[in-house]
């Protein structure tokens, strides 16, 4: 340990009433590795990402395919399934229904079949 | 043989910051720049004391402790020690004599006792810590709390500012100011500007 004194005050012949404190040296201060190998590349600035690092790169992603999944699910409710030419085709129409008949007009017809079964009675 | 007492010197303020007895002197700039010695200019209130810088003036050595390594403004050589003087990048504000502590830089204070740490380290003579501002000339007394936490932080503050050799007085102090603010038994740091 090295000696460290730092005085307290300052008069005009000098310095007095020190204190003291100790410093680690140089060659206890440096790391084994970086004593030995000097001539070693130096470490990457960029370095892995933490277990919590990695929790929330996972967390972003599960959000961004939601909001994904919600996105198509509403197109498919809006426009239909998804089609895309040669691989997807637009999926076959029904046939055209003939149109329902009438169904305001039963009581007058009724009436009227009522009506020609009393004559042929 | 009777012994003869050295008058203390005549500070105009004193103050306990942030665990550091900040003696200051003010003076009148415009007539203290114009003089021709370096001590009588850069050290008005040690004007017609004998010292003796350790390199020409405006030159900077290197000072090293462990890893912390300083380039100190000036360094003189003053009866049985060393006085470890920052002077070159002032901000150029004036400290008023009412208010200068409010306006107080605690980094510039921090930086100077890492310096005069690593004067003293290196060269094993007891040093003071002293600053030269616009108007001002201080001395800093740290206590024993703030000398051992920028003894003990010297290795971690290299690491955390990717150092392979050595920190600056400026690394080591930015490190260890949020340390220091939290230290038991100190100024309140809402009272010191940073």
């Amino acid at each position: 340990m090295i000696h460290v004194q730092i005085a307290s005050q300052v008069n005009v012949l000098g310095v007095e009433q020190v204190r003291w404190v100790l410093v680690e040296p140089v060659e206890q201060a440096l790391s084994p590795a970086s004593s030995a190998a000097p001539a070693q590349a130096p470490a990457p600035l960029v370095e892995p990402l933490p277990a919590q690092g990695w929790t929330l790169t996972l967390l972003k992603g599960a959000v961004i395919l939601a909001g994904l999944l919600v996105a198509l699910l509403a197109a498919r409710q809006e426009f239909g399934p998804p089609t895309l030419p040669g691989w997807l085709p637009r999926p076959e129409l029904a046939p055209a229904q003939p149109p329902a008949a009438p169904t305001q007009h039963l009581p007058a017809r009724a009436a009227s079949a009522v009506a020609l079964l009393a004559q042929q009675a | 043989m009777k012994s003869t007492t050295v008058p203390p010197l005549a500070w105009h303020d004193e103050a306990d910051l942030l665990g550091v007895r900040v003696r200051i002197f003010f003076f009148d700039p415009t007539e203290v720049d114009t003089r021709p010695g370096f001590v009588d200019r850069q050290l008005p209130l040690l004007q017609g004391a004998t010292m003796q810088l350790l390199t020409p003036e405006g030159q900077r050595s290197n000072y090293q402790v462990g890893a912390l390594r300083a380039h100190p403004d000036a360094v003189l050589a003053h009866g049985n020690g060393l006085l470890c003087l920052s002077y070159k990048g002032n901000d150029g504000r004036f400290l008023a004599p009412a208010r200068w502590q409010q306006h107080w830089r605690v980094d510039t204070m921090l930086q100077c006792i890492a310096s005069a740490m690593a004067v003293a380290g290196d060269r094993q003579l007891p040093v003071a810590a002293l600053w030269r501002g616009t108007n001002v000339l201080c001395q800093f007394d740290p206590s024993p709390p703030v000398l051992e936490c920028l003894a003990s932080h010297i290795g971690a503050a290299r690491d955390y500012w990717r150092e392979p050799e050595a920190v600056s007085p400026a690394q080591l102090a930015s490190f260890c100011e949020p340390r220091l603010r939290l230290l038991p038994g100190l100024m309140p740091a809402e009272t010191i500007s940073a």
